[in-house]
């Protein structure tokens, strides 16, 4: 669970809090073997100013993907984001890392998403592009 | 508060109940009718339809001997509304990365011991 939300319009902000240093949190966000074991392993370790693809461990279909338009080691990074039924359409991923007492307060910010979308056509849509996410949610039940 | 979109989700993270959901959206129909076009039992069928009803994206409305089912197109909207969806999303990523930290700490422990 993470500690707090805040959704406004355009904005997702989401904090977590991991008993570890920055710097080991610092590499499950940027090596590419330790991404894929919680998001998707990455096609190669993030680098600043450099394309990331991240792939699904199932059937190697692209599933995140932008580039890493900013990079402060243990501290800040920020990506251009996007998923496949965003049909192209950019948005911007901040991480934020803070040393605490024996841990670290991981931020998540995400802004600049669509504004809406048409949902039965994304019902339709669904089949397509969208199965990897669902298998992921699907896990869940 | 977002709203909880997990009974969305789940009703909708299967090809059948996404299949039955396009049937409806074009008209409603008795279990029967939805049966008709599924190569499975009935009692099969309206598990699924018990599951998109939870999820609040069916409307179902007895006439009678039969029960009609109708999609309920505005219960979509919160899902696939971006924000919404990626509100999800993110919580499920960051949970799935607190479960690696902590399986990489006690690993570390692990490796201490040895």
């Amino acid at each position: 669970m993470t500690l707090d939300t805040t959704m406004t319009d355009t904005t997702i902000r989401k904090s977590v809090y991991l008993p570890t240093s920055p710097e080991r949190v610092w590499e499950f966000l940027t090596k590419a073997d330790l991404l894929g074991k919680w998001f998707h392993p990455a096609e190669k370790d993030l680098a600043a100013g450099e394309d990331y693809l991240l792939t699904s461990q199932k059937d190697g279909d692209r599933m995140c993907w932008g580039t890493v338009e900013d990079m402060r080691p243990h501290e800040f990074m920020r990506w251009s984001f996007t998923v496949g039924p965003m049909a192209g359409v950019m948005s911007t991923v901040e991480w934020y890392l803070t040393p605490t007492a024996g841990g670290t307060r991981l931020t998540l910010e995400h802004s600049g998403l669509p504004d809406n979308a048409d949902g039965y056509g994304l019902v339709l849509a669904l089949d397509k592009g969208w199965h990897g996410f669902l298998s992921n949610l699907h896990d869940m039940t | 508060m977002p709203p909880n979109l997990q009974p969305v989700f789940r009703a909708l993270g299967d090809p059948t109940r996404r299949d039955i959901l396009r049937m409806l959206g074009q008209e409603p129909m008795t279990v029967a009718q939805v049966s008709d076009q599924f190569d499975m039992t009935r009692a099969a069928v309206k598990k699924h339809l018990v599951m998109l009803s939870d999820g609040g994206l069916i409307h179902v409305e007895r006439r009678g001997r039969e029960t009609i089912n109708s999609l309920n197109a505005a219960a979509l909207k919160p899902a696939f509304d971006w924000l919404g969806w990626f509100d999800q999303f993110w919580e499920d990523r960051l949970a799935a990365l607190q479960i690696a930290i902590e399986k990489d700490i006690s690993n570390d422990t692990g490796h201490n011991h040895d």
